[in-house]
């Protein structure tokens, strides 16, 4: 059994568990807040683009096997830049991380636990991320197998149980607020999908190298697949006012589902689901942190640090002050830092990466990456 | 460890060197065991029959004429250098007052000791009558003389014959030439004479199983299957095993276990299935256990379990004799120890608690559907008092109205909280059991009654409890009694209270916080090198089972990959061969 790598439906539910909770937490607000009635057209054409781009992912890592993202920046600029950009990822999944668990929090606290210290809650779901850093890389793949496919069933029955609140007039006009803001500037909601930059990670923890470019598509469209689902139910089952709404969209959906007189709030078993797949979300961030930490301090054991860094995500996500500067965070800096960083730095360097690898390659054939 | 060592620990990096052993996949059997080749290779290239599974086990080899050589090749197939029970008695035989050496070759705890000795030895190694009495080498059949030439009719004189008719005063003696009929024989309880220069070998009936030591099971009571279980006896619980599984690859290795007492330990395992490196693992731990003594399997199983403060089962114990020869037939070890009743089992897997040796006895159909029930039934014991507790105390809002009610009526009259409530309830639960289990059986059985209907009622009257959480642990604890394994019912009593807390505390982010790091620390564990989840995670693929549910019996072709066994296959791809018979 080796935890220190992973299997490819491990891998694949371990991409797939950073969307999903982006999708459970704001994120899908401001993309209906920015494109309004053709949020659903937007996300299709958002998740066509990220096809497009996991394509391009594969595609660049085919010609850098068992390398992950680093290796690439140091192959195409240097050490000194693999240092500073490894520097970057981690501050970004640093504060990905904060933010997320801020967010889901005072969302919990909003609903149920309104007595408790927020730092208490937060206390307990990092400390549980930490504990299964502990043991290693395969093992929050492990339990990211669990709980992503139930994640993805929760998913799928809120958009089920919604249907017959969808108020089809919703789409309408179907370009919400212009072609501008669908197609151009609406591209820049391709930010949902930016937590996948984990993916950039995963080639060296993988048990079989060759299955990236299964790993790669499979997540990408389970994803797609879900986050158009969540911003039909979204778009067609709730008024546009919850966008001024503190709480999650989510939440809001499945506030409003219904079975039957019984079960007149069947949101228990939903919310049940998304704290395990919060949890998991955390445990994934810190292990592609964790890895991140190895790599640069070589260490060959960097799971010890994962208290150590579950402390300092306790301390970032403690920065935001109330929630609409947690907002402002999220909608904000969250977005900007995700496209300016993730879509426009990153990418700059696989390219970079590739076309040098190319070209060194029909130079020299037979010359393999160190 | 004082506290800047703790907290060192926790927060500081460390270059962590635990003991890791991870059972890899075993190399394929070499040409003595078999062939190299897998059984679909062969079969494709047409070299796989029908009886080539049987030739694998039994190689068709006549008898030397050769003594020596006979003996090497038993102790070469029965590995008598580490098999335990494997006795070999050397003697010189006298017959027709001359002397020829031989040997007797039988199982111990097989056979009737008392018979070998009277019967067979006695009156093969004294000196008396029979073996003393010399006449002339050739015995004439008939005689005439004819013409003053007499013509005789002359019997050679055989050996052989003169042992079978005069040495072996036994009711059954047979002469083989086949040692696949003399490995039968020996593998059920018989004992084969070998004598130098004959290429015959008696095959003498001396079975002599304990019977009447062997009782019905206790606690592992199934229908349909066998109603026999281990004894305290090592050897008569090694013979239990030969007898079921009645092959000569099956291994019974002897390991003495504490350095006081000494205790005797029976590794037993198929030579030509199990993985070299699982047998090499349990040995080695059971070799370095340093403790003055060992009394109970249940001390052992401490002392050579991975996680050992883990308080999940990591070996299986069971009482049945089926279920173990079962399991080392799909490639684990069984380790007996001497002096008690149950022999544990490695690897031992979660899933692996969940069934019941019942299941293999019933369609498929019924054993998955019980499985599964036995899965809730599971879930119920960990969770119910736990979510009612984060239900009724924090997320009021998730109960339907009509419900909430209810419950809020039935507790109107309840001067406690509701915590102290449940506490007092499952505690009293628990008492209940424990004076149950440590009363004489029938006393116990009406501790139960008087405790669950007496004290739970008159606890409502008082207005102690609520009728609803009667109703919540009585529920529990009869999910409780659906897991098959004991060890696993204690575990699920002892989390049970767990989940109660921090229910109380964090409502449902407690109870989801528990469980994933309840989640994680069952991914973590590993049972002699197999993924403790194993089959459902790492999912390897080739298994008779589908995730944690069985295929249909004639579906099981291959043994568990986890086991990573040296023969993959146990079921040929047509089993039903009688429905389907091969194509000329």
């Amino acid at each position: 059994m080796n935890l220190s790598k992973l299997r490819t439906f491990e891998a694949i539910a371990v991409c797939c568990i950073i969307v999903l909770n982006k999708i459970i937490l704001n994120p899908t607000k401001n993309i209906i807040y920015e494109t309004g009635s053709s949020s659903v057209l937007n996300i299709i054409y958002v998740c066509l683009l990220a096809i497009l781009l996991s394509v391009g992912i594969w595609k660049v890592f085919s010609k850098f096997p068992n390398s992950d993202v680093l290796d690439i920046a140091e192959f195409s600029f240097g050490k000194t830049f693999k240092w500073f950009f490894a520097v970057a990822f981690l501050i970004y999944f640093l504060f990905v991380c904060s933010i997320s668990v801020r967010s889901f929090v005072e969302n919990i606290k909003i609903f149920y636990q309104k007595e408790l210290d927020l730092r208490f809650l937060l206390i307990i779901f990092l400390l549980a991320a930490a504990i299964a850093n502990r043991k290693g890389v395969g093992l929050v793949g492990r339990v990211a197998s669990f709980i992503t496919p139930l994640t993805i069933l929760g998913i799928f029955l809120t958009f089920i149980s919604v249907t017959g609140l969808f108020n089809w007039y919703r789409i309408f006009p179907i370009l919400g607020y212009g072609i501008n803001e669908t197609f151009f500037t609406g591209a820049s909601n391709l930010y949902a999908f930016s937590s996948l930059s984990v993916l950039l990670f995963l080639p060296p923890l993988l048990e079989k190298k060759a299955d990236l470019k299964k790993v790669t598509m499979i997540t990408t469209i389970i994803t797609s697949l879900m986050l158009i689902f969540s911003i039909t139910c979204m778009v067609l089952a709730l008024s546009f006012s919850f966008t001024s709404s503190a709480l999650s969209p989510m939440y809001l959906v499945i506030r409003s589902i219904e079975w039957g007189s019984f079960f007149e709030s069947p949101e228990a078993i939903f919310t049940f689901i998304f704290i395990l797949s919060m949890i998991s979300f955390l445990s994934v961030f810190m292990m592609v942190s964790l890895y991140i930490i190895s790599k640069i301090g070589k260490l060959k054991n960097g799971t010890t640090l994962s208290l150590s860094l579950a402390e300092i995500v306790l301390g970032a996500s403690l920065i935001a002050k109330d929630i609409p500067s947690l907002n402002f965070l999220e909608s904000v800096i969250y977005k900007y830092f995700s496209l300016i960083f993730v879509f426009g730095i990153t990418s700059l360097v696989l390219l970079v990466g590739y076309f040098k690898k190319k070209k060194k390659g029909a130079n020299h054939p037979d010359e393999t990456m160190e | 460890m004082d506290i800047r060592e703790f907290l060192r620990r926790t927060f500081l990096y460390q270059d962590i060197k635990e003991y890791d052993f991870t059972l890899e996949p075993s190399e394929k059997e070499t040409v003595e065991n078999g062939p190299s080749l897998t059984e679909e290779e062969r079969e494709q290239k047409g070299e796989y029959t029908s009886d080539t599974k049987v030739l694998e086990y039994t190689e068709e080899k006549n008898i030397f004429p050769s003594i020596d050589v006979n003996l090497e090749y038993l102790k070469s197939r029965y590995n008598s250098m580490i098999n335990s029970d494997i006795i070999i008695r050397n003697f010189t035989l006298t017959a027709r007052n001359k002397q020829f050496k031989a040997f007797l070759f039988y199982i111990d705890g097989m056979v009737d000791t008392k018979l070998i000795n009277d019967f067979v030895l006695n009156p093969l190694m004294l000196r008396n009558q029979s073996n003393t009495y010399h006449d002339s080498e050739n015995q004439i059949i008939s005689e005439a003389v004819t013409n003053n030439i007499t013509v005789r009719k002359i019997k050679k004189f055989d050996m052989s014959d003169y042992i079978y008719n005069c040495l072996i005063p036994q009711n059954s003696v047979n002469r083989e030439k086949e040692f696949s009929k003399i490995f039968d024989s020996i593998n059920s309880g018989n004992c084969a004479l070998f004598i130098d220069t004959l290429d015959v070998c008696f095959d003498i009936d001396v079975k002599g199983f304990k019977q009447r030591g062997i009782d019905t099971p206790k606690n592992e009571i199934v229908v349909r299957g066998s109603q026999e279980a281990f004894t305290e006896s090592i050897r008569t619980n090694t013979s239990l095993l030969r007898r079921i599984i009645n092959n000569e690859n099956l291994m019974i290795e002897n390991i003495a276990v504490g350095s006081v007492s000494k205790t005797k330990c029976a590794v037993c395992y198929m030579k030509n299935i199990a993985n070299n490196d699982l047998v090499a693992e349990v040995r080695y731990r059971l070799n370095n256990i340093k403790v003055d003594y060992i009394l109970s399997s249940g001390q052992l199983e401490q002392l050579i379990e991975d996680h050992a403060k883990s308080i999940l089962p990591q070996l299986i114990a069971t009482e049945r004799p089926d279920r173990a020869a079962d399991l080392i037939l799909e490639g684990r070890v069984v380790i007996i120890t001497n002096g008690v009743p149950y022999v544990l089992i490695a690897p031992g897997l979660f899933f692996d608690y969940l069934a019941s040796p019942e299941d293999l006895n019933l369609k498929y159909q019924f054993s998955n559907f019980f499985k599964f029930l036995r899965f809730i039934g599971l879930l119920v014991s960990v969770l119910l008092p736990g979510l009612y507790m984060a239900i009724a105390t924090i997320h009021v809002e998730f109960i339907p109205t009509e419900l909430l009610l209810v419950i809020i009526g039935s507790r109107e009259s309840v001067p406690f909280p509701i915590f102290f409530e449940i506490l007092i309830m499952e505690i009293s639960l628990e008492l209940i059991r424990e004076a149950g289990v440590r009363v004489p059986t029938p006393l116990g059985q009406t501790i139960g009654i008087v405790g669950a209907l007496v004290l739970g009622q008159a606890a409502v009257d008082a207005s102690i409890v609520s009728p609803i959480l009667i109703i919540i642990v009585a529920f529990t604890g009869i999910a409780s009694f659906t897991i098959p394994d004991f060890s696993l019912g204690l575990y699920s009593r002892l989390t049970r209270f767990f989940y109660i807390i921090l229910g109380y505390f964090l409502g449902l982010v407690g109870i989801g916080v528990g469980i994933f790091i309840n989640a994680v620390v069952i991914c973590s564990m590993k049972s002699f090198g197999v993924s403790y989840l194993a089959p459902l995670l790492p999912n390897t693929g080739n298994q008779s089972h589908f995730g944690i549910f069985l295929i249909p019996a004639w579906k099981r072709e291959s043994r568990d990959a986890f086991l990573a066994t040296k023969k993959e296959k146990k079921e040929k791809h047509i089993s039903m061969e009688w429905k389907f018979p091969k194509k000329a």
